[in-house]
C-alpha cells in the first residue's frame, strides 16, 4: 500500500510540474509560440514558414478561425495570441479590456509611420470609447474597401436594355438601384427566381442603411450611447427599402433561397449586380472574360443632390489579444503582416486596399478593369464615415443585426407580417440584446 | 502470515476507492460542477464578460416564459418532435414488418436501409439538402419527369420542418433494427398455433406482433421524444439559408425549425447571453423531464409484460 501511495504522490507531481512548465518559454529567452486565429487564405502556410526560417526567437502557429472559441478561451484567459477580426468589433472587445492597446508599439516601430498609416481605411481601429478615430488604436485592418460599390454583369445590363454605369458619377439608392435591380431580376412563369437582380443578407443591408442613415440625416440609434434603435420614421423607411428587395424577390429569400453566398451567385451568373467592395474585382479575375464581363460603379447615394457616404464595414484586420504572454513576439509578426513581406505581397494581389500609404505602388494597374475598380476605390474611400453598426459596445455588430433580421424576415416575405411589424420585431430584439449588453458592462 | 479479517475489509475498502476514484474525479469535475454551475448561473445576469455579476433570481425563465418567439419555439420543437417520434417509430415497424419475411435480398434491404444511420448526421444532412435542392435536388427532377409537378418546388424554404421530419424518416433504420431485434423474440409457436385457430395476418399483429413489440416500441418512443426535443445541427444544415462554404452555424434556420437547442446555441454563443442560454435550456431540461416521466407512468398501461407486476 505504501509503494501505491508513493506512486500516486510522485505520478501527480510530475504531472502538476509539466503543467506548470507546459506553458513554453518567456519572452527573451529563447523561441516561443504566438497563435494566430485567422483564416488559411489569409495566411497560407508558405508565409508561416518563411516568417519562422527568418525569426527563430518566434513559432508562429496559425489556428483555425472560430470566434466562439476564442470567446470562450478568453474567458478562461487563454485566447489565441493574435486574432483577425473586424475593425466594427474594437468597441466590443476594447472595452471589456480584451485587445491589446498598440499605440505605443507602433510609435517605436522601425516598419510603421503615422503618417503612412491611412487614417480613413483604418479609422475603426482608433477608438476612445466613444468615437472612431480618436484615441488609442487597437491594431490595423488588413486592407480595406469600399464595401457599396457596384460590381454588375455587363452583358445582363445589355439584356435587360440598362446602359453601362457611370465609374465617377454615383447612381441613387432610391431609383435607380432599386428600379435596375428590379428590372434585372428574372424570373419563371411559377414565379421561381433564376437571376437575382442584386443579391446580399441581412448583415448587408445594414451597412448601406448606415450611409443611407447619414445622407437622410438620421442615425441607427435613439441615444448617444447607441443602446436604443431609433424609431424616426426616416430610419424606419431606410430599414423598408432593404426589406423591398427581400419581399419582391429580387434578392434571394425563404421562397428563393440563395444557392451559395452573394459572391458565389455573382460569379455563378446568378445575379446581376453585387456590393461587395473593390477586393471582390480579384477574386473575379478567375473567371473567363472578367475583363469586359464585369463592371464597377461608386456606391450609390441616397438620392439625386444626396451627399456621398460610404462605409469599410470596419475593415477585417488584426488584434492582439490583451493578456498574451508575449506581447512584443506577438508585435512583431503583426509587423511582419501588415507592413513586412507578407503586407507587401498581399497588397499586389488587388485582395483590397492595404491599410499602409507606401503600399499603394503595389496594387494591380495592369488594365482597364483594375484601373477602374482601383479608382472608383479611392474616389469612394474620400467619403468614408464609420458604419453606425460599430458604434454600439454592446454587442458584437457581426450578430447582432443578422440574427433578428433573418429571425423575422421570413414572415414578412411570406406575408405573415407588415413592414411594420418586422421593424418592431428587430427593434424589439436589437433593444433587449442591447440592454444586456448594457448590464454587462455594468452601464 | 494470517491476516486480520478487519485489515483485508480494509484493504479492499481502500482498493475500490482507489479503482472508482479516477471515474468519480472525471464524473465530478467534467459532470457534476458544470451543472451545479450551469444551474446557478442561470439565476444570475452573467454574460461572457459580465462585470457587476449578481442574482437575479428567477427574471430570466419569466423572461424567456414572456417571450412570444422562445414559447414558439417550444411549440414548433413540440410538433416536431411529435412528427418525428411517431412517423420514426412507426416506419420503422412497417419496415421491419416487411424485411422480417423471407424475401429475395433481404439482408441486401436491411443493410441499405440501415446505411443512412451509419453515415456521420453531417454528411446525410448535406446528402438530403441536395437531394431536396430546389433547382438540382434529385427529388424536383424525378417528379418533373413523372409529371407530377409544373415547376421546381423550394422544399427547404416552403416545408422546413417537414424536410427534418423526412430526414428522420429516412434514418429510421435504427427502429427498423430493434425492431427486428425484438420480432425474434416472438416465439414461432404462437403464430402457429393462432394459424390453426384461424388467426388471419392482421389477427395475429394485432393480438401477437404488436404486444410483444411493445416494449421495443416504448423503448424508442422514449429515447426517440429525447432526442427530438433536443435537434440541434439538422436545422441549421437543412436551413435554406445556409450556404455551401458559408459559416453555417451563423445562419438562423427559418421560424419553422428554430428550434430551442438552436435558439440557445444562438443565444449563449452569437448573443454571448450564458446565463439566459443556460435559463432557456434548464427549462427544456425540465420540460423533457415531465415529459418522459408521464410517458414512464403511461407505459405501464400500454407495454405488454410477461413479468409479474407487484402489488
Amino acid at each position: 500500500m505504501k509503494l501505491l501511495k508513493c506512486a500516486l504522490v510522485a505520478l501527480l507531481l510530475i504531472a502538476g510540474t509539466t503543467i506548470l512548465f507546459a506553458g513554453g518559454g518567456q519572452e527573451g529567452k529563447g523561441p516561443v509560440t504566438v497563435t494566430f486565429m485567422v483564416q488559411e487564405s489569409d495566411l497560407p502556410k508558405d508565409f508561416i514558414d518563411s516568417f519562422n526560417a527568418d525569426n527563430p526567437n518566434i513559432n508562429l502557429v496559425r489556428v483555425d478561425r472560430n470566434f466562439e472559441k476564442w470567446m470562450a478561451d478568453a474567458m478562461a484567459g487563454t485566447a489565441a495570441d493574435m486574432l483577425q477580426m473586424n475593425g466594427s468589433e474594437v468597441p466590443y472587445f476594447s472595452l471589456r479590456g480584451l485587445i491589446l492597446e498598440m499605440t505605443d508599439y507602433i510609435e517605436k516601430s522601425s516598419l510603421f509611420e503615422w503618417d503612412d498609416i491611412d487614417p480613413l481605411g483604418n479609422q475603426h481601429w482608433q477608438f476612445d470609447g466613444k468615437e472612431f478615430g480618436k484615441g488609442a488604436w487597437y491594431g490595423l485592418t488588413k486592407d480595406y474597401n469600399n464595401i457599396g460599390c457596384i460590381t454588375y454583369n455587363t452583358e445582363m445590363f445589355a439584356k435587360a436594355g440598362l446602359a453601362k454605369l457611370s465609374t465617377t458619377q454615383p447612381i441613387t439608392y432610391q431609383d435607380d438601384l432599386y428600379n435596375m435591380a428590379k428590372k434585372l431580376t428574372q424570373k419563371e412563369a411559377s414565379g421561381n427566381v433564376i437571376v437575382f437582380g442584386i443579391e446580399f443578407d441581412g448583415r448587408w443591408a445594414a451597412l448601406w442603411a448606415s450611409d443611407m442613415a447619414y445622407a437622410e440625416g438620421t442615425s441607427f440609434w435613439a441615444d448617444d450611447i447607441s443602446s436604443k434603435m431609433n424609431n424616426d420614421p426616416k430610419m424606419r423607411n431606410i430599414w423598408k427599402y432593404w426589406l423591398r428587395y427581400k419581399v419582391e424577390d429580387i434578392t434571394s429569400n425563404i421562397r428563393n433561397p440563395a444557392a451559395g453566398w452573394a459572391g458565389a451567385m455573382f460569379q455563378s451568373d446568378r445575379a446581376a449586380m453585387v456590393q461587395l467592395g473593390y477586393w471582390f474585382g480579384a477574386q473575379l479575375m478567375t473567371n473567363e472574360g472578367y475583363e469586359t464581363k464585369y463592371a464597377w460603379a461608386p456606391t450609390p447615394i441616397l438620392r439625386k443632390g444626396s451627399k456621398r457616404y460610404t462605409n469599410t464595414l470596419g475593415a477585417t484586420g488584426t488584434a492582439i489579444y490583451s493578456k498574451t504572454k508575449y506581447p512584443n513576439a506577438a508585435f512583431k509578426v503583426f509587423e511582419w503582416y501588415n507592413a513586412g513581406d507578407y503586407g507587401l505581397e498581399r497588397a499586389k494581389t488587388g485582395w483590397g486596399i492595404p491599410p499602409l500609404f507606401s503600399l499603394r505602388q503595389y496594387l494591380p494597374r495592369n488594365n482597364e478593369y483594375n484601373t477602374s475598380r482601383l479608382e472608383i476605390a479611392f474616389d469612394d474611400a474620400k467619403y468614408f464615415v464609420p458604419w453606425m453598426g460599430a458604434l454600439t459596445p454592446f454587442a458584437l455588430p457581426r450578430s447582432l443585426f443578422q440574427g433578428p433580421w433573418n429571425t423575422h424576415v421570413d414572415a414578412l416575405v411570406k406575408g405573415d407580417a407588415s413592414y411594420d411589424t418586422f421593424i418592431d420585431r428587430f427593434y424589439s430584439d436589437l433593444d433587449e440584446i442591447l440592454e444586456a449588453g448594457k448590464e454587462e458592462l455594468g452601464m | 502470515m494470517i491476516r486480520k479479517a478487519s485489515t483485508i475489509a480494509r484493504e479492499r475498502r481502500i482498493s475500490f476507492i482507489i479503482f472508482i476514484s479516477p471515474w468519480l474525479f472525471g464524473f465530478f469535475i467534467f459532470q457534476i460542477i458544470p451543472i451545479v454551475f450551469g444551474l446557478t448561473t442561470s439565476f444570475t445576469n452573467q454574460m461572457a464578460f459580465t462585470l457587476n455579476r449578481k442574482f437575479i433570481g428567477l427574471a430570466n425563465y419569466i423572461k424567456l416564459v414572456s417571450n412570444p418567439d422562445v414559447r414558439y419555439s417550444f411549440v414548433t420543437t413540440f410538433i416536431y418532435t411529435l412528427a418525428h417520434t411517431t412517423l420514426g417509430v412507426l416506419t420503422g415497424l412497417i419496415i421491419a414488418l416487411l424485411l422480417e419475411r423471407e424475401i429475395p435480398g433481404r439482408g441486401l434491404f436491411r443493410t441499405i436501409l440501415y446505411f443512412p444511420y451509419m453515415i456521420p448526421l453531417i454528411a446525410v444532412g448535406w446528402i438530403f439538402k441536395i437531394f431536396l435542392d430546389r433547382d438540382t435536388g434529385f427529388l424536383n427532377i424525378v417528379l418533373m419527369k413523372l409529371h407530377f409537378i409544373q415547376a421546381n418546388i423550394t422544399w427547404l424554404g416552403r416545408f422546413p420542418r417537414g424536410s427534418i421530419v423526412s430526414l428522420g424518416i429516412w434514418m429510421s433504420g435504427w427502429s427498423m433494427i430493434i425492431f427486428l431485434g425484438g420480432l425474434s423474440t416472438i416465439p414461432t409457436e404462437l403464430y402457429e398455433v393462432a394459424k390453426i385457430d384461424g388467426a388471419g395476418y392482421l389477427r395475429r399483429l394485432w393480438r401477437i406482433t404488436l404486444p410483444f413489440l411493445s416494449p421495443f416500441a416504448f423503448f424508442q418512443f422514449v429515447t426517440s421524444n429525447i432526442y427530438a426535443m433536443q435537434k440541434f445541427i439538422e436545422p441549421f444544415i437543412l436551413s435554406p439559408k445556409t450556404q455551401r462554404g458559408g459559416d453555417m452555424l451563423s445562419s438562423i434556420p427559418p421560424r419553422e425549425t428554430y428550434f430551442v437547442m438552436t435558439r440557445a446555441y444562438y443565444t449563449v454563443f452569437s448573443q454571448s447571453r450564458y446565463a439566459y442560454g443556460l435559463a432557456l435550456l434548464w427549462l427544456l431540461f425540465i420540460i423533457i423531464l415531465i415529459i418522459t416521466v408521464v410517458f414512464i407512468r403511461l407505459g405501464g398501461f400500454v407495454v405488454y409484460s410477461e413479468t409479474e407486476q407487484k402489488g
